[in-house]
């Protein structure tokens, strides 16, 4: 009862929002840039000049532009309905009716997260619409086209060989170094070593010699889809030579089939650049994994390519293959998208219980400028005071206690919002899963809770009117 | 004090900062301008309405927008996601019209860069084709004055495309013979640029004639509208004739397989109808239709010309009556159109792009010289860039000009201490060895009167103690000290020349000088191909196959002795001569049937595929 009650106040405030909002203009004047942005995008953007380059930069700035759009309105209207309404003294209106006063702030935030809603769902429309409308536009070459259909037009699962396991070799590898007593005395310097010699390990394992192979076992590969007889599947792998080669390509040729039965459910070969990544498509008849859902992957790296080849840690090798469609993997980017319009308007809110309008939209602002460059930020202090991981930059204590002080600010005190962008998948195709989505809702939607329920505590004891007895 | 003093007293204030702050602006402005910390002139000048309204529109903060595309190019790059690239260079430029350096910077990244990170030739041309036109289309436009500009895009020519550097570089070659046959057409010669100059530059001016009307209303009417439609059909209706010269649209060309995927569009015969390829036909005897096509040709193809490539005819022209008969099709020849046209844009200030520029100038012409002739051999498919010795001239001029330019001293010819290195440095010295490499090249090509020219001028003006030999001596102690530091093209010129000669010896049956020559020629293939760089560089600096190399040798000297009649006694004695000697009549065989296959063709495309060098510049 109390639940319904609570919903058919929400509901009312909410309604008292939207007509407020709509009519009052902030609202329709970011649809009207949206739909008009939108939709003039696929006349600018021409991409590299392939039709695969094409859409992945429309899809790509279309999510920025409504991102952004939505983000930047959210912030106005979270922070003036309540600011305004204050300075203005319509909230006398409201609070002064039976209504909790988180009830207030509630029914703005039900309001704001429902328009954002309903405009990410036009949004998305759009740029579905659109992206299919682009694809059907004129291929530059075969391969073009099949870039676009498997590469970009789809939801393709990731997964990951696991690194090698090393650990009992490094914990040999630093007794031999205490005995000969070759281990740095401070235990600062132990760890970093032990560190060191483990990647150092592990990278060694994922590089071969000229004639030799690597070989990868990845887990999680059982879901690869038969489609038409075939089980279809991408190696995204990058090669980096050594040294490298004069024409600056290498051979890569790649065996697949279950591991430990000897393999090949199918060989594949292709010339690459070095140092760049690629995607082999692989098809193959036969079952690539085994019962435990592992499959095999090997490179065989042949004399002719005269060099020895080393496939980095990060990033260097990934299996993908067809999970879902592009319209899912939109609908969950879109949410996404409202996952970080949710904790503006939190924060708008919350800033506006106890802010003028103009102050909060400042603090907001900015806290949404530095959030989205938070990655960038945070690597250039620690270059600029040398914090530890910083493989460049260095300065005096001061220095680094000043910089920790403001990487702690920016680790725990902004949300990270560009970690939280689904371009980047989007745009290459990768299946967004939902536990993605979860962990946005978690690091970005929790602390917008948070940040509502501090408002609205601030709110429920801030005066907004005094008796003034003269 | 009231509220309302208050508030006067920091009306005052206000004014009184702000006057001090307007009073040192001039100041501030003088030293940006001293420090070059402004362009000069409006920005938005002349630009175009996007450019225009963006330098409106956000003011100040388009720098910061600037920073932040900056930014975000350089993560996408590092994540190997290239396909913005074109797209933020272009915002950046556009946000920052009037600084050369972005423009050239992003150029370089595309060409260059990026271009490397693809795999096969046609995904690294697109990418250096992007760089090519950031600067041609965008760039230049805006900052018609900026020899920096031109010297980015003279150096994208004449080094990726040009030089050996990328190892798709047959493939950049190729490519940009075929962008730029498609415009001018299959010959490039001196005739074609001079109608392209005298072709009216506008409709209204073309339209004003009758006969011009005529057909150009008769083209409208089937379908054939503008410039880009009509050089279409003729590259159709090439291509439905199977070729008709060894330029790049010849089936034998090894990329022709590649021709079908390239490009925006596919460009088959199927694309136009029978009627549309009528209007391109007439009548042996019908001498005004034949003129009619040509003024429309020559219209369509010059505006395609300033449109798409943006080159200059008259330029053009200018460039071929000062150096020679540029083939427009090599990456030489568009380095020293762009190097040559910045530096007749230059201030003359000599500063670090001026001199790079013309560098550019200079290198180009000697190219030229070592490999200027681009050519595909239909006989076997082989992708060559032959010396091309009709520039030797030029470059002679070149040098002269070039030690007057830069030494402040007009050039001697009767006093030969004028060369001295104290006179004239590393121009005097650059000229010499010249000298002594278009002796060289003379010698073996077997140009003797040219050779003997050269050797005279080089004895003359820098005389020393090892020019005093005879012509014979001095040529083959320089070819033997040379064999042990070649580079690919000038191994294929050593070998091709010395088979030349070969063949030259054998026609005049010393049949044991053209073994020597033959023996000479085999010797210099295996040193080469077993030394350092042809081993160790794989495919991209090894020589074609040697059976190869002979059998072009052996097809470019009869047909070059058949151009001058097909009863040339040197070519009859030849086939004679290798027919008794070497019992190889198959070989033999196949090369007539060739001749007499290409030979068949009309006049005209005979003139195209065997182009005369103009007077002058050939003996």
């Amino acid at each position: 009862m109390l639940n319904l009650l609570f919903l058919v106040t929400a509901v009312a405030l909410a309604k008292r929002f939207w007509w407020g909002n709509i009519s009052g203009g902030v609202a329709s004047i970011t649809f009207v840039v949206l739909v008009l942005a939108i939709g003039s995008l696929p006349f600018i953007m021409t991409g590299d000049g392939t039709l695969r380059g094409r859409l992945q930069t429309f899809i790509s700035y279309s999510t920025m532009v409504t991102g952004f759009l939505l983000s930047i309105m959210t912030l106005i209207l979270s922070a003036s309905t309540l600011a305004s309404e204050i300075k203005n003294r319509q909230i006398w209106s409201v609070v002064v009716k039976p209504i909790p006063r988180w009830q207030v702030i509630a029914g703005k935030l039900f309001g704001v997260a429902t328009l954002n809603a309903v405009f990410l769902v036009v949004a998305g429309l759009a740029i579905y619409l659109l992206t299919l409308s682009i694809s059907r536009g004129e291929e530059d070459s075969d391969e073009d086209r099949r870039a676009v259909n498997d590469r970009v037009l789809v939801a393709r699962q990731s997964i990951l060989p696991e690194f090698p396991d090393v650990d009992d070799r490094v914990e040999a590898h630093m007794k031999k170094m205490e005995e000969a007593d070759e281990l740095p005395e401070r235990q600062e310097f132990q760890d970093r070593t032990r560190v060191l010699t483990k990647f150092r390990m592990q990278q060694g394992q994922w590089t071969t010699r000229p004639g030799g192979s690597v070989h990868w076992i990845v887990g999680g590969a059982g879901d690869i889809p038969k489609i038409d007889g075939k089980y279809r599947f991408t190696i995204r792998f990058k090669c980096v030579p050594t040294p490298v080669p004069p024409s600056e390509k290498v051979l890569a040729v790649w065996r697949v089939g279950p591991p430990h039965q000897g393999l090949p459910a199918g060989e594949f070969s292709k010339e690459v650049s070095v140092n760049t990544v690629h995607e082999m498509e692989i098809e193959t008849t036969e079952r690539p994994f085994d019962d435990r859902g592992r499959l095999g992957v090997n490179f065989i790296n042949g004399i002719g390519n005269g060099c020895g080849v080393q496939f980095p840690l990060n990033g260097g090798i990934e299996i993908l293959y067809p999970r879902g469609t592009f319209g899912g993997n939109l609908a969950r980017a879109m949410v996404q998208v409202w996952v970080r319009t949710f904790l503006f308007a939190c924060m708008g809110l919350a800033a506006a219980t106890f802010l003028s309008f103009p102050v909060s939209i400042l603090l907001c602002s900015t806290v949404l400028m530095i959030g989205l460059i938070t990655p960038f930020l945070q690597e250039g202090i620690s270059i600029m005071f040398g914090l530890p991981g910083a493989e460049l930059g260095q300065s005096g204590w001061q220095g680094r206690i000043f910089g920790a002080i403001l990487r702690f600010v920016l680790d725990w005190l902004i949300p990270n919002i560009g970690r939280h962008s689904p371009v980047n998948d989007l745009i290459d195709g990768r299946f967004i899963d939902w536990t993605f989505v979860g962990e946005a809702i978690w690091e970005l939607g929790a602390p917008g809770a948070l940040l509502i329920i501090i408002g609205m505590v601030v709110f429920r004891s801030r005066e907004l009117a005094r008796i003034v007895v003269t | 004090v009231t509220p309302l003093n208050r508030q006067i007293v920091w009306l005052l204030v206000s004014a009184t900062l702000f006057a001090g702050v307007g009073f040192q602006i001039p100041a501030i402005k003088q030293q940006r301008e001293r420090d070059r910390l402004v362009v000069t002139g409006n920005v938005a000048d002349n630009a175009p309405p996007l450019i225009a309204f963006t330098q409106l529109a956000l003011g100040s903060f388009r720098g910061l927008v600037s920073e932040v595309l900056f930014l975000r190019a350089m993560r996408l790059k590092q994540m190997n996601r290239v396909f913005d690239a074109k797209q933020l260079s272009d915002l950046i430029g556009q946000l920052n019209p009037r600084y050369a350096a972005v423009w050239a910077f992003n150029s370089w990244n595309m060409a260059y860069n990026i271009s490397v990170t693809m795999s096969s030739g046609p995904e690294r041309w697109r990418w250096v084709d992007n760089g090519i036109r950031l600067l041609r289309d965008q760039a230049i436009p805006l900052n018609p004055d900026s020899t920096e500009l031109y010297k980015s895009l003279a150096w994208t020519y004449f080094h990726k495309i040009g030089q050996w550097s990328d190892h798709e570089h047959w493939y950049h070659k190729y490519r940009l013979a075929v962008e730029v046959e498609r415009v001018i057409g299959p010959d490039s010669s001196k005739e074609t640029v001079q109608r392209l100059v005298e072709a009216p530059t506008s409709l209204e001016k073309f339209l004003e004639d009758s006969e011009r009307k005529e057909i150009h209303d008769e083209f409208l009417e089937r379908g054939i509208k503008d410039a880009r439609t009509y050089c279409l059909l003729v590259e159709a209706d090439y291509r439905g004739k199977g070729g008709i010269s060894p330029g790049v649209f010849d089936k034998a060309s090894p990329f022709a397989e590649d021709q079908q995927t390239i490009g925006q569009k596919v460009i088959t015969p199927h694309m136009f109808n029978d009627v549309q390829f009528g209007l391109l036909q007439y009548e042996p005897d019908d001498e005004r239709r034949r003129l009619q096509l040509k003024d429309l040709d020559s219209f369509w193809r010059a505006q395609r010309l300033r449109d798409v490539l943006k080159l200059d005819p008259k330029f053009m022209l200018k460039l071929m009556d000062e150096l020679g008969p540029l083939d427009w099709r090599t990456a030489e020849a568009s380095a020293i159109y762009w190097s040559a046209f910045g530096m007749s844009k230059a201030r003359g200030t000599l500063d670090t792009h001026e001199l790079n520029t013309d560098r550019i100038v200079y290198q180009s012409i000697t190219n030229l010289v070592r490999q200027g002739k681009l050519e595909w051999n239909p006989g076997s498919g082989q992708l060559y860039m032959k010396p091309d010795l009709r520039f030797i001239e030029s470059l002679v001029k070149h040098h002269e000009m070039l030690i007057e330019k830069y030494t402040g001293e007009k050039v001697k010819k009767d006093d030969p201490y004028y060369y001295s290195f104290d006179r004239t440095g590393p121009y005097g010295m650059g000229y010499r060895n010249f000298l002594e490499e278009a002796v060289k090249l003379c010698y073996q090509y077997n140009d003797l009167g040219r050779a003997n020219r050269f050797y005279r001028k080089l004895r003359d003006i820098f005389p020393q103690k090892r020019y005093d030999v005879s012509l014979e001596k001095f040529a083959q102690a320089e070819i033997k000290a040379l064999a042990f530091r070649l580079s690919q093209r000038d191994a294929v010129a050593q070998i091709l020349s010395f088979l030349g000669q070969g063949w030259y010896y054998m026609s005049m049956s010393d049949l044991d000088k053209a073994d020597g020559f033959r023996k000479f020629a085999k010797f210099t293939y295996q040193f080469y191909q077993t030394s350092t760089r042809g081993q160790e560089q794989g495919d991209r600096m090894a020589l074609p196959p040697w059976e190869k190399l002979q059998h072009d040798s052996l097809r470019d000297t009869v047909f070059a002795w058949a151009r001058q009649g097909e009863n040339d006694p040197k070519w009859l004695r030849l086939i004679a001569v290798l027919k008794a000697e070497f019992g190889d009549p198959k070989q033999v065989d196949e090369i007539i049937r060739e001749f007499q296959e290409q030979t068949g063709k009309s006049a005209a495309q005979k003139q195209a595929a065997y182009a005369i060098p103009p007077v002058g510049t050939s003996e």
